[in-house]
């Protein structure tokens, strides 16, 4: 053991200056465990300075926050065990405060056995408290664990435990009939282990015969007593049972007035405590004296062995205390009795009123670790809730989000590819009017050649026919014909001036885009019934403006018709074209209702018409006036 | 004894006409005396050979021009339809062929359908020249005047055969008549318009693939 002891230290030494923390907690439980095989076994009272109370707090209070930072339950359940076996015979508060914790930590555990030991200790607590039901229940509980395990030296041992615990509870309710059922179960339990378990069995033998002997069943509790006293090594072994068992027995042949051996059992019980120091005995003892000599009327004696008895009592044995007032209430007379009467009366008062505070302290000790932990779990559960709500709202905004952009997106792209396809008509559209334009320059081209042909080269020839022959004759006749076919060839002359004058004016050039606008507000006007007045500038030379200006003037006029169509009601449309420093200022001008320009929230026509100016680079004025109507000034540089 | 000779002369610009007349008037030989009647369109044309039959006095020569208006009932579309149609009435005419056109295709097919007795071009056309045609039309025909012997002669040289659709197509091409209305003129479809085409091209090894390219090469070999 010694050595143990000091390989544990050692290991805890190492494992802290490491600061390993799975090793320190491992190094704290085991010197826990032989801190407790110190305390039972009293020939190592030496080596209990190596590792004291204070230090066994200490490491088991560390133990706990390890154990609860690495999520290790068993461990922390371990560390509540040892807290609250600490703790059992110094604060019943902590005491029970940690068996408590322990014990759900068990039970979470599923580790039944463990639990029941837990169990164990509450019972003993609460019917050290005289919580005799609260007892009861959590003796049932453990017994019904342990059932469930298989029946191991250690499961039976603890169950003799619990019905030991159930036999005392229920001698002091006074239910005699199961307090010695219980105790029998004990004994045959006890009887079962493995190893020698005399002293468990005599003691439960003990129990079992004060249960007779409360039940007034004083034969059955002599045997029993005799059954123990009858092993003759008892008093060498165990001097202060066999004191206690010699007493009980003496007391109840007093009680049932076998005045034979007395009172030299009792005094032989008070000597043998008095050399052990067995405060709490000989107490008992000297109550029995006094109730003795009471009974037989030697006054003086049975005052001084009830004075006895209360001055050991007195202060620290507060149950026998208790016990010795009323012996001395019985032993004095007149005032003093009444006044031991009045004593016993308050210590009893006092007594309850500690009971059931206690009482209150463990149902509030026990709800506070409940609430606690509902809270804990309250918390935990709105945490995630929490958690599971602000993913749940970010995911879903994230996605509003992505939708929205994606729709935007299509929406722009639509336009985008809205506004191509309308280029793309335009742009058809010119490339047609181009193909007519060359088609009708072929045209020309042909009817010119036809007329160079027919009308022209015909007659030359046959001038040049006739003047080749001609040519030879002198004669006045042949001189005046050839007068003739030299004035033909004048007039020739003058019509291919004319073909050449017809060649020079350039009919079609630049007229395609004029064409597509004069085709356009035709049409458009036509459909929305109104009368139109175009204007062009001859400076503007249409070819050498971009196509892309071109398609852009194109629907600008597009969209100025469709808006006078819609919102202005005019019968007039007036639209020009005029060059000024370069830049083309296009005017579209209608008698139409008007619009308060400040006011009107640019709709989806005036957006396009902008968007158009801005891409071009151009400049947009509205002027408007009620019932007068609107015009609109773009200017365009070239 | 003076030789009778029998004309008509069909063209419709009278400037002309008038400048055959005097040509012939001024060069004809002593012996010969020149009735000439004028046509100025073809139903005038086809009038008059009708009426030299009933009155059982057959043209000698025909002067026809090939650029002529259509006739009223449109069977007669040029000077080429009326050619023909004078070959089978008066078989024993001689027909001089005298057109503005120097374009081989219509050369060719002049050639091929009437065999004219003269093949005069306008343009290179001189008094002189019409005159010696006449003549030698009249006792040894026949007589081409030299634009058009030397495109007779090019395609004869050339390796290059193509066929009548073709040579239209390279025609109609020259006249600036477009690819897909091709079809119409030709009574084919405009894919086949289209192989004719690639083949053509092929033919006069056009490697750009341009229609202008193709309508030179076959101008320098002599099939327009």
């Amino acid at each position: 053991m010694p050595s143990k002891l000091k390989n544990a230290l050692r290991a805890k030494k190492l494992s802290e200056q490491y600061d390993l923390d799975l090793l320190k907690l491992k190094s704290y439980l085991k010197l826990s465990s032989i801190y407790f095989d110190l305390n039972r076994n009293y020939n190592y009272n030496h080596l209990k300075a190596k590792y004291n109370n204070l230090l066994f707090l200490k490491d088991n209070h560390k133990a706990l926050k390890l154990s609860a930072k690495f999520n290790d339950s068993v461990s922390l359940a371990e560390t509540n065990k040892n807290l609250g076996y600490y703790f059992y015979d110094k604060s019943i508060d902590s005491a029970y405060h940690y068996n408590y914790k322990a014990e759900k930590l068990f039970r979470a555990l599923n580790d039944h056995f463990n639990t029941a030991v837990v169990l164990l200790d509450i019972a003993l607590l609460q019917q050290d408290d005289k919580d005799y039901t609260g007892s009861e229940i959590t003796s049932i509980k453990g017994i019904s664990l342990l059932d469930q395990l298989d029946e191991t030296n250690e499961v039976i041992r603890y169950k003799s435990y619990f019905y030991n615990n159930l036999g005392i509870l229920f001698k002091q309710l006074s239910q005699f009939d199961e307090s010695i059922k219980y105790n029998l179960k004990a004994i045959d339990l006890k009887k079962r282990l493995k190893g020698n378990n005399d002293y468990l069995i005599d003691d439960q033998i003990n129990n079992l015969a004060n249960v007779y002997k409360n039940s007034k069943n004083y034969n059955l509790a002599i045997k029993y007593y005799n059954d123990i006293l009858e092993n003759k090594n008892l008093i060498k072994e165990r001097p202060g049972f066999y004191a206690t068992v010699l007493d009980n027995y003496g007391h109840t042949l007093f009680l049932s007035e076998n005045h034979k051996n007395l009172p030299d059992l009792f005094l032989r019980a008070l000597k043998i405590c008095d050399s052990l120091g067995d405060s709490y005995s000989s107490i008992v003892i000297n109550q029995h004296l006094a109730e003795y000599y009471n009974y037989n009327n030697k006054e003086d004696s049975a005052k001084y062995y009830a004075y006895r008895a209360k001055d050991i009592a007195y202060p620290n044995y507060t149950d026998a205390l208790l016990e010795s007032y009323a012996v001395l209430a019985e032993v004095e007379e007149d005032s003093i009795a009444v006044k031991y009467y009045n004593e016993y009366i308050k210590l009893n008062d006092s007594l309850l009123k500690h009971e059931r505070s206690i009482r209150n302290k463990f149902t509030r000790i026990q709800y506070e670790t409940d609430k606690i932990e509902e809270e804990n779990v309250k918390i935990a559960r709105e945490r995630m809730w929490l958690l599971i709500t602000s993913i749940v709202l970010i995911i879903s905004s994230f996605l509003i989000y992505l939708v929205i952009t994606q729709r935007n997106k299509n929406k722009e792209l639509k336009f985008i590819q809205k506004q191509q396809e309308a280029n793309e008509e335009i742009y058809n559209l010119m490339l047609n009017q181009n193909e007519s334009i060359e088609e009708a320059r072929t045209i020309e081209k042909k009817r010119i050649s036809q007329e160079l042909h027919d009308g022209v080269l015909g007659r030359l020839f046959g001038t040049r026919l006739s003047l080749d022959s001609l040519n030879m004759g002198t004669t006045p006749d042949a001189i005046n014909t050839r007068s003739q076919y030299i004035n033909e060839l004048k007039t020739i002359e003058n019509d291919i001036r004319k073909v050449s004058h017809e060649l020079n004016t350039d009919f079609v050039a630049g007229s395609g885009f004029v064409d597509i606008i004069n085709n356009l507000v035709e049409t458009q006007t036509n459909a929305y019934n109104l009368k139109y007045k175009i204007h062009h500038d001859g400076a503007i030379n249409w070819d050498e403006i971009s196509n892309k200006n071109k398609i852009h003037i194109y629907r600008i006029i597009q969209e100025s018709l469709h808006n006078i169509y819609k919102h202005a009601h005019a019968k007039k449309v007036k639209i020009s074209f005029k060059l000024k420093n370069d830049v083309i200022c296009l005017l579209v001008e209608d008698d139409g209702s008007g619009f308060d320009v400040s006011k009107t929230k640019s709709g989806i026509g005036l957006k396009n018409i902008n968007s158009r100016i801005k891409d071009i680079n151009g400049a947009l004025n509205i002027v408007s006036e009620k019932q007068k109507g609107t015009t609109i000034r773009i200017n365009i540089p070239t | 004894m003076p030789e009778k000779i029998r004309i008509l002369m069909i063209d419709d610009h009278p400037m002309i006409i008038e400048g055959y007349q005097n040509t012939l008037q001024f060069t004809k030989k002593s012996n010969q005396e020149l009735h000439i009647d004028i046509a100025n369109n073809c139903d005038e044309a086809i009038k008059h050979m009708r009426k030299s039959l009933e009155k059982e006095l057959p043209y000698d020569v025909l002067f026809v021009d090939i650029s002529l208006p259509a006739s009223k009932d449109g069977l007669m579309q040029s000077g080429e339809d009326l050619a023909e149609y004078a070959r089978t009435i008066l078989p024993k005419a001689k027909i001089i062929i005298l057109t503005m056109f120097n374009e081989s295709f219509r050369i060719h097919n002049i050639i091929k359908t009437i065999d004219p007795e003269g093949f005069l071009i306008k343009s290179d056309l001189t008094s002189n020249e019409l005159a010696s045609a006449f003549q030698a039309v009249l006792h040894n025909p026949p007589f081409y005047s030299g634009t058009v012997n030397s495109h007779i002669r090019k395609s004869i040289i050339n390796d290059i055969v193509i066929d009548e659709k073709n040579r239209k197509i390279l025609h109609l091409l020259s006249q600036g008549v477009k690819t897909k209305n091709l079809a119409a003129h030709l009574d084919i479809s405009l894919s086949a318009v289209e192989k004719r085409k690639k083949q053509l091209k092929d033919l006069f090894s056009v490697e750009d693939g341009q229609d202008e390219t193709l309508l030179e090469e076959a101008r320098k070999k002599g099939f327009v």
